[in-house]
């Protein structure tokens, strides 16, 4: 396979393809037969590298044709680059008793039932040790605080 | 699902059987509180053998080898916890908030502009993944679309990225992606070849001649750029089209199964013998220029096999794709031309 033979040339054919790119980036794949846009689950699978050859082969080929997909995939990898080597702070454990019990309650509350029968309860099975986990950290608060008015 | 890809990719689960229990099993030990019984766990691993391993189209079933590999590669503990999650389960939840909030609330941050408030970002995509309609008695949970391909953190960038798109959609009606993203130039209408508005004959037989090798050019190019394999394309749209960097493309390629990779490693010689190491910058842009060495190899034989083209006509055809020359120049520049050998 010939390799451009100087940066000149390198140069020219790399403003060439570009150029016809910019004007028909049609012209390396119809947009026709590509089947529904790619969901994030696929999305990010691909980004990340998981996906074997029989996997990604039908990806690669969506996203060739998929201008829509591929500036996708193209804005989370900018995205992916601007966010790496940054550590994300993780919410102390004991910070705020039953936050999570009354987070889902909140979300439970706005789910839309499909008729008048559904009816939605707040959410799955909420575990007796968690309230105990909740009695336990509230009794330690109120002990610290007799102490600390002792 | 024809009849007999279902029964043949039944009977290859069914002997990987002990394989999802063996890991439902080490899931269930390290996060006994979940509830997630062996039959749901059962469900979610077939929902992500059916999306990955099947092509009803060509009616390829997954070997049972395959599908070990398959679960083998799956995030699943991430899976577990989005499984629960999807059930509600409050342990899950717990969990799921205690090492991700944080990771949200920041992509939500990043992204959120003027108009699009990181709070509202973020409280959106609470209730995207806890869901908010029920169809058939089920609450449909965004987590249920998660299959442990790619790891929970991957995933949840993409739901926020998407939420930031619709919330950002919904306040502009009907702004596309390309008016958001700062990439994405192919929509835009650029000048191509120049258009000319001169007149006399010498115009005129500029125009024919710039028109022959217009059509001549763009043909040539169209046709070499088709003959690239898909992941030679999808290289050079990332690059000219979307305006990804060199590091960028290096950074997508991070993962040694990355198919991009993979392929351009199968095609290098020098490579191969070390798959693991990093790709560069270099690297990438090596890459690129075995492409436009394909390209310009067909890209002539086109020129001078189907158009009949001289060498020095193919020149200028190159010339006034990437000079864009003016029509006079047309002439003047094939005057000068070397004659062909």
């Amino acid at each position: 396979m010939p390799r451009p033979k100087s940066n000149k040339e390198s140069d020219r054919l790399r403003r060439l393809v570009h150029q016809h790119l910019q004007h028909r980036p049609a012209s390396l794949a119809p947009a026709s037969s590509l089947g529904a846009h790619l969901d994030e689950d696929a999305l990010s699978a691909f980004i990340e590298g998981r996906l074997s050859n029989l996997e990604s082969a039908p990806l690669v080929r969506h996203l060739v044709g998929c201008g829509s997909c591929r500036r996708i995939t193209a804005q989370l990898i900018r995205l992916d680059t601007e966010l790496s080597g940054v550590e994300t702070e993780t919410i102390p454990a004991s910070e705020e008793p039953g936050r999570i019990r009354r987070l889902l309650a909140d979300l439970a509350s706005r789910v839309l039932p499909s008729s008048e029968d559904d009816v939605v309860f707040a959410y799955h099975a909420p575990a007796d040790d968690f309230e105990k986990q909740d009695k336990a950290i509230e009794q330690d608060d109120d002990e610290s605080e007799e102490k600390e008015q002792g | 699902m024809i009849l007999s890809l279902l029964t043949i990719l039944e009977g290859a689960i069914t002997e990987c059987a002990a394989d999802i229990d063996a890991l439902h099993a080490r899931c269930a030990q390290s996060a006994p509180n979940y509830d997630i019984d062996s039959e749901i766990f059962h469900a979610a691993l077939r929902a992500a053998i059916d999306k990955y391993l099947v092509d009803e189209q060509r009616g390829n079933a997954p070997t049972p080898d395959e599908i070990r590999q398959f679960i083998g590669e799956l995030q699943i503990n991430d899976l577990y916890l989005a499984v629960a999650c999807a059930r509600g389960n409050e342990h899950a939840w717990w969990e799921f908030d205690q090492s991700y909030r944080g990771y949200i609330e920041r992509i939500a941050r990043h992204l959120a502009s003027a108009e699009t408030d990181a709070e509202e970002v973020i409280d959106s995509v609470y209730v995207e993944l806890y869901g908010t309609r029920i169809v058939n008695d089920v609450r449909q949970s965004k987590f249920a679309t998660y299959t442990g391909r790619g790891t929970l953190k991957g995933w949840l960038r993409t739901v926020v990225w998407h939420a930031v798109i619709d919330m950002h959609r919904a306040r502009r009606d009907e702004v596309s992606i390309d008016d958001w993203s700062e990439g994405g130039g192919e929509m835009h209408d650029r000048p191509g070849w120049r258009a000319e508005a001169r007149g006399g004959e010498s115009a005129m037989v500029d125009r024919v001649m710039r028109e022959r090798y217009r059509e001549a050019t763009v043909a040539a190019l169209d046709t070499s750029l088709a003959m690239l394999d898909e992941h030679e394309k999808l290289l050079l749209l990332y690059y000219h089209v979307e305006g990804l960097k060199l590091r960028e493309i290096a950074r997508l390629v991070e993962e040694p199964q990355s198919p991009l990779r993979r392929w351009f490693q199968r095609q290098s010689k020098r490579r191969v013998d070390v798959p693991e190491s990093r790709v560069h910058e270099s690297t990438v842009m090596r890459w690129l220029e075995k492409v436009y060495g394909k390209v310009l190899e067909r890209f002539r034989s086109e020129l001078q096999e189907k158009s009949g083209l001289s060498d020095a006509e193919i020149e200028t055809c190159v010339e006034m794709a990437t000079e864009d020359l003016a029509p006079e120049d047309v002439r003047r520049h094939l005057l000068n031309a070397p004659a062909d050998s």
